[in-house]
């Protein structure tokens, strides 16, 4: 072979690499200063390497000095050439140097945020701190080491809030240990653009713009480019003292998408599914539509359930339910049959009347149901199966990209899609009473008052006043709170009445109107909060056997840790 | 004008395409040529040739991306008449060092062996795969358009050192590659 060989096989490279040069603008928009003399401290140029790949940058950042990790090169060439009677900074790094140094601050930033990645542990050498187990890192001689490394990276406000920010990092006998862990990220987070302005001779600006990518795509470990907005993250590089650092690091992942939930309902129709079912629709992304069932709560899919018996006996569609989604095997098996043990419900979507919604749902001491929202009548709420879930291997990455998607689409898609005012459970949770009342609070012991040593076992019931106050006002068991355990804890657990379709509220605002017209002896009890409390424990928590003397009042909460 | 309007001027025998082509892409092909030349006017002349190239090459070819089809055209052109003058005498443009460097890559195997020109460069071309993006860029912007490694550093807005560290790490890589596929001895 002859060089001119070699030169000439050059000549013969793929257009994508020659693209790949020449899409670049740097050439038109960025000289280094000193070669220029035109440059302008405000224009913003365009860099060469933007950073597709979120994952491997989240992951691995970028080591220096070869460069940044790049997947892809994303080129801005809307930018117009700067003034060019602006001051000219010749000592500024160039944005090579300041992607560089992204790149690494990426990593180390991530190594409290996210993952430890390329941190080097001694299994054999840890201590326990606090209860938990903490390994030397042998890529730094000494604690000392760690944190000036950090200061070659980040302003020393952004090191230690970085520091303060986990206590996976420990100093001890004056070595750096780590209490390794790893962290979810953010799947609506997309990729990144990389943008370089130079401020002044002792600030420059790094800004990401990040993308936000689809719903449909949150899951996919390699989202095929359904970018439906983007935010700007600004990163300041700045001199201080003699050294260049990141005087300010926002965690991308941090961002917040909301606003964008439901872009792509209006832009990118197609890409999904619509299901439509007791005037409601219920928006899935089609994307995965090979994987999951819907069955409807409908005369139409209820024939076709009677249609096999078998199928038939095994379903109970209660009124309540709207959509039930299934997961549907890859490989199509049973296709059209939902109830067999090869279809794993995804989650089902029921709706339930005000009075419903309090007893099944603030009432219901259950994990694994989600509220979308409330459309002036009904409240609409997501279940997920408790049950275990054996996924086969072959399916499991299909699987979770199924569900973790039509979730996902669910959670933030059928509220906005149907108009639904946005309706929590937090609030109820975060207070400390259901009514404003006066309260009355009985110490319950299932075993008699005078066994209290002996079983140590009581609850406390909290009464309120849920329609009028004083004298004439009936009074309700709200709540009440489990026997706390050996550690102090115990659980809250809310009382709603059996108020049918009607708010509690309203249930009792109309019991006490028939108490106060006529006071009747079955109606007066509701005046009488012993007598109150005494029925709770028998109807409530089905304790038949109790009676006023196993009851003592006592003045408020009981001490301890609760939680519903 | 649109490349694809050029594309359908040439398709249409209509001479304009010439006078288009050389208003959108002449000064940027003889910029190709005149890293190789080091002379203005051979650059020029060169260029001139390009489009006689593409006009005969116009149809059956459609090129997919125009501007690095008269790339094409021009560099080899550019090396053609460098070679011609060159026959005897070192000088000129940047290819001289720019081979000087390649020479490093294929050892001591610059004899005239018989090889597959095809398959060589598939070999380039999934080596240049291989590379991260930046040294892909420095390297193609040193070997295939022959810039100096001060047009490379200002490019990037790197010292012209990194660019010679860059091209020399690339250039190992290369040889080992090379050396791998079974080019070099």
């Amino acid at each position: 072979m002859k060089k001119h060989d070699l030169f000439d096989s050059i000549g013969n490279v793929d257009d994508k690499y020659l693209e790949e040069c020449e899409k670049e603008q740097v050439e038109a928009t960025y000289k280094p200063a000193g070669i220029l003399k035109t440059v302008s401290v405000a224009a913003v140029f365009v860099l060469i390497f933007g950073v597709v790949a979120i994952l491997p940058r989240l992951l691995f950042g970028t080591p220096s000095p070869v460069g940044p990790v790049v997947s892809d090169t994303k080129i801005d060439t809307t930018e117009t050439e700067p003034p060019t009677d602006e001051p000219i900074y010749d000592d500024v790094p160039p944005p090579v140097e300041v992607i560089d140094a992204y790149g690494e601050a990426t990593r180390a930033a991530n190594w409290f945020r996210l993952t430890q990645y390329g941190m080097n542990i001694d299994n054999n050498d840890s201590v326990t701190i606090d209860g938990i187990p903490y390994y030397r890192v042998t890529d730094y001689e000494s604690y000392a080491d760690f944190i000036a490394y950090l200061h070659t990276l980040f302003s020393e406000e952004v090191t230690a809030q970085l520091l303060e920010s986990t206590i996976m990092f420990k100093e001890y006998d004056s070595k750096l240990y780590l209490a390794p862990a790893d962290g979810g990220s953010n799947i609506c987070i997309g990729g990144e653009s990389l943008f370089y302005k130079v401020v002044n001779d002792k600030r420059i600006e790094l800004t990401a713009r990040v993308d936000i990518n689809d719903v449909a795509d949150r899951t996919d470990p390699d989202p095929k480019g359904e970018v439906i907005g983007t935010v700007d993250v600004v990163f300041p590089y700045e001199l201080i003292g003699d050294k260049w650092v990141f005087t300010d690091f926002p965690d991308t992942d941090a961002i917040n998408t909301d606003s964008f939930i439901g872009t792509a309902l209006k832009t990118k129709p197609e890409l999904y599914n619509y299901y439509e079912c007791g005037g409601m629709t219920l928006v899935l992304p089609k994307k995965y539509e090979l994987n999951y069932s819907v069955l409807m709560n409908s005369p139409e899919a209820l024939n076709a359930l009677k249609l096999n018996e078998e199928l038939g006996d095994a379903v109970t569609l209660d009124n309540n339910m709207l959509f039930e989604v299934f997961f549907r095997r890859p490989d199509g098996v049973n296709d059209g049959e939902h109830y067999t043990e090869r279809f794993h419900q995804i989650f089902r979507i029921v709706r339930y009347t005000p009075g419903e919604y309090e007893r099944n749902v603030l009432g219901s001491i259950v994990a694994r149901r989600e509220v979308l929202g409330y459309d002036g009548e009904y409240y609409y709420v997501m279940w997920h199966p408790t049950d275990a879930v054996v996924v086969p291997d072959e399916d499991a990455s299909v699987y979770y990209s199924t569900v973790n998607s039509c979730e996902e689409a669910a959670r933030m898609l059928f509220g906005k899609y149907n108009g639904l005012e946005a309706a929590s459970p937090t609030d109820f949770y975060q207070r400390t009473y259901t009514y404003d009342s006066d309260h009355i609070y009985y110490r319950y012991y299932p075993y008699g008052t005078e066994n209290e040593e002996k079983h140590g076992t009581y609850y406390t019931f909290v009464l309120s006043q849920p329609a009028d106050k004083g004298a004439d006002g009936i009074w309700c068991v709200e709540r009440w709170y489990t026997s706390p355990g050996a550690d102090g804890r115990g659980y809250i657990m809310p009382v709603f009445p059996d108020s049918g379709d009607l708010s509690a509220k309203e249930f009792y605002e109309n019991l006490q109107r028939k108490v106060s017209a006529g006071q009747t002896a079955v109606l007066v009890k509701y005046l009488d909060p012993l007598c109150v409390a005494v029925t709770a424990a028998r109807e409530v928590i089905g304790h038949s056997f109790a009676e006023a003397s196993y009851f003592i009042e006592v003045d408020g909460l009981p001490d301890g840790e609760w939680t519903y | 004008m649109t490349d694809e309007a050029i594309i359908e001027m040439f398709f249409k025998r209509n001479e304009e395409a010439i006078r288009e082509s050389d208003v959108k892409y002449g000064k940027y092909c003889i910029a190709v040529a005149d890293n190789i030349l080091a002379s203005i006017e051979d650059a020029e002349e060169c260029v001139n040739d390009t489009w006689l190239r593409a006009w005969n090459a116009i149809p059956p070819e459609r090129p997919n991306v125009l501007k690095l089809f008269f790339a094409r055209i021009t560099r080899n052109l550019a090396i053609n008449r460098y070679r011609a003058a060159n026959a005897k005498k070192r000088g000129g443009g940047e290819l001289d060092a720019v081979l000087d460097e390649l020479e490093y890559c294929i050892g001591d195997s610059d004899t005239e062996s018989m090889f597959d020109i095809v398959e060589l460069s598939r070999a380039v071309n999934e080596f240049l795969g291989e590379l991260e993006i930046r040294e892909r860029m420095i390297f193609l912007r040193r070997y295939f358009y022959a810039e100096d490694t001060e047009t490379i550093a200002m490019r990037y807005g790197i010292t012209k050192s990194n660019v010679r560290t860059i091209l020399s790490r690339t250039r190992k890589k290369l040889k080992a590659y090379l050396t791998k596929e079974g080019y070099t001895v």
